[in-house]
């Protein structure tokens, strides 16, 4: 498969079709394998990085739906590529800063991907729209045990699955959550929240983590394995501290919500009247104003004929390509990308008819 | 490996080989244009860490040397200076090789054991002092064969 033909691949992600007051919009499960008799990705030579690729490659291949995927040595791909595939969470930034004997398998109909000598030999992301961990695991387990009839993993009694940072060492597995959070961003409490975080051994970053300039109000959290826990008590650990912070996110949203000051309802208004009248737009002016878009319309302050759900989906895809087109254009240094990008806003609101409510106060 | 690099206008010369820099906890060195153009900020901790390191000479021997502990895992040559710097291991291998490094309980019962054979050393010697003292040469020479049997003691 092209890389062309990838991007035109539909999204994956969904977000909000099966949670949480549009919050989370998806979850990811990590599972990291090694090979015994070879050195971890970054210790070892560009010949053992090949002889990895050489053994894992062909046996990723057999898996069913795998023959006809996006096979590319990093070296393969250009910055801009890389950047297009961290936008749309099919690449790590570990990952996209590799070369040579590092390869990225992504299939066009599947919501998994493996990396060959990411941080370890072999690493597979599962991805699942709103907050759903199980069928992820599922699919882990699964290819986890077509993977063992062919490769055999480092592994040990009394360390598990051995990896090259020890405290990872275990079932081998990590869980990932996307979170919208314009809430707690408008109310300058991200500083508080990741701090509280952090002692819960949990870690939040931004989504675009490549964006100098991110601000904006999408998140990746990211549950940091411990010394000794089973993948369940990580799981009970993770879903306690998401749906904490989902509670406080919808908490802050109403506040602001019912604030006499009407702040945000002004903030909501600003980014359309932007969307709507501007003529030249940046990446991050387009994130941030798409973000109180979708906070408009999960307040009720903004209605479409469509109709909720669907818009936020709408809304959350037409942030995601706009973020894609820019990193794959932004490397030819277009100077009309701000003028185009006004432009495919303006015609995104004139094709979804909307309105916004009366009751503002 | 000759590296040249300009960050926020500083120029950064570090002379490197391969070997080296991944000693130095940078892995991959092939990385460093990619990481350069696309993480900034962390390239520049990373390349400061590693300037920092590099002036300041190796790091000194911080770990209580006499422990058994092989220093060098000898399956890849990953050393156990390198995991303490970076967290990270060099192969599958290095958990045995770095076993007690690795494994905080077997550290303390090593520990405790250590703590337990210096306990007994001490109460021999005395006890040889007292006996040499009291002229029991017999006793004394029963309590120098002890001590020479009792493992050599950590400070
Ligand atoms: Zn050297
Ligand atoms: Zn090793």
């Amino acid at each position: 498969m092209k890389f062309d033909t990838l991007l035109r691949a539909p999204h994956l992600w969904n977000p909000d079709r099966n949670t949480t007051d549009g919050v989370v919009f998806g979850s990811i499960v990590r599972m990291v394998r090694n090979l015994p008799d070879f050195p971890f990705p970054g210790w070892s030579t560009e010949d053992t990085r090949a002889a990895v690729a050489t053994r894992i490659l062909p046996v990723i291949k057999e898996i069913r739906g795998f023959k006809t995927a996006f096979y590319a040595e990093m070296p393969e791909l250009s910055y801009g590529q890389r950047r297009a595939l961290l936008t749309r969470k099919q690449m790590t930034p570990c990952m996209a800063a590799r070369q040579d004997g590092c390869h990225v398998v992504i299939p066009q109909k599947k919501n998994v991907f493996f990396m060959v000598n990411e941080e370890e030999h072999l690493v597979a992301h599962v991805f699942n729209n709103g907050l759903e961990f199980d069928s992820g695991l599922d699919t882990l387990s699964e290819l986890d045990e077509l993977l063992s009839e062919r490769l055999s993993f480092a592994y040990s009694e009394k360390n598990g699955y051995l990896t090259s940072i020890p405290s990872e060492a275990g079932d081998g597995l990590q869980l990932y959550c996307l979170l919208h959070l314009p809430g707690l961003t408008c109310a300058n409490m991200m500083n508080q929240v990741t701090k509280a975080l952090e002692k819960l051994h949990v870690s939040i970053s931004p989504y675009f983590s490549d964006a100098q300039d991110d601000t904006g109000h999408l998140f990746v959290l990211f549950s940091i394995p411990g010394p000794e826990g089973s993948i369940d008590e990580l799981q009970e650990n993770f879903l306690d501290v998401v749906h904490h912070l989902v509670r406080r996110e919808l908490q802050v949203r109403r506040k602001l919500h019912a604030e006499p000051g009407l702040h945000l309802q002004d903030a909501i208004g600003r980014a359309y009247g932007l969307l709507t009248n501007c003529h030249r737009l940046s990446i991050k002016e387009l994130r941030d104003a798409i973000s109180l878009l979708r906070l408009g319309t999960l307040q009720g302050i903004i209605c479409w004929a469509e109709g909720e759900r669907d818009m936020l989906v709408a809304l959350h895809h037409f942030a995601l390509d706009q973020a894609t087109l820019t990193a794959l254009a932004e490397e030819n240094g277009d100077p009309s990308l701000c003028i185009r990008r006004a432009t495919a806003a303006r015609d995104f609101l004139n094709n979804h008819p909307h309105h916004f409510s009366e009751t503002t106060a | 490996m000759f590296l040249t690099q300009i960050i926020n206008g500083q120029v950064s010369e570090l002379a490197l080989c391969e070997a080296c820099a991944r000693a130095k906890g940078l892995f991959d060195p092939q990385s460093l244009t990619f990481a350069e153009k696309f993480f900034p900020e962390e390239f520049k901790n990373r390349l400061d860490k590693l300037v920092r390191e590099l002036t300041a000479g190796e790091p000194s021997a911080k770990a209580p040397a006499g422990r058994n502990i092989l220093s060098r895992c000898p399956v890849c040559g990953f050393k156990i200076d390198d995991y303490r710097r970076t967290g990270h291991l060099g192969c599958p291998d290095c958990y045995s090789a770095f076993a007690r490094e690795l494994d905080p309980a077997a550290e303390a019962v090593e520990a405790a054991s250590d703590e337990s054979a210096a306990i007994t050393r001490a109460r021999l010697e005395r006890e040889l002092q007292q006996a040499i003292a009291r002229e029991d040469y017999e006793r004394a020479a029963i309590l120098r064969d002890q001590i020479n049997s009792q493992p050599p003691a950590h400070s």
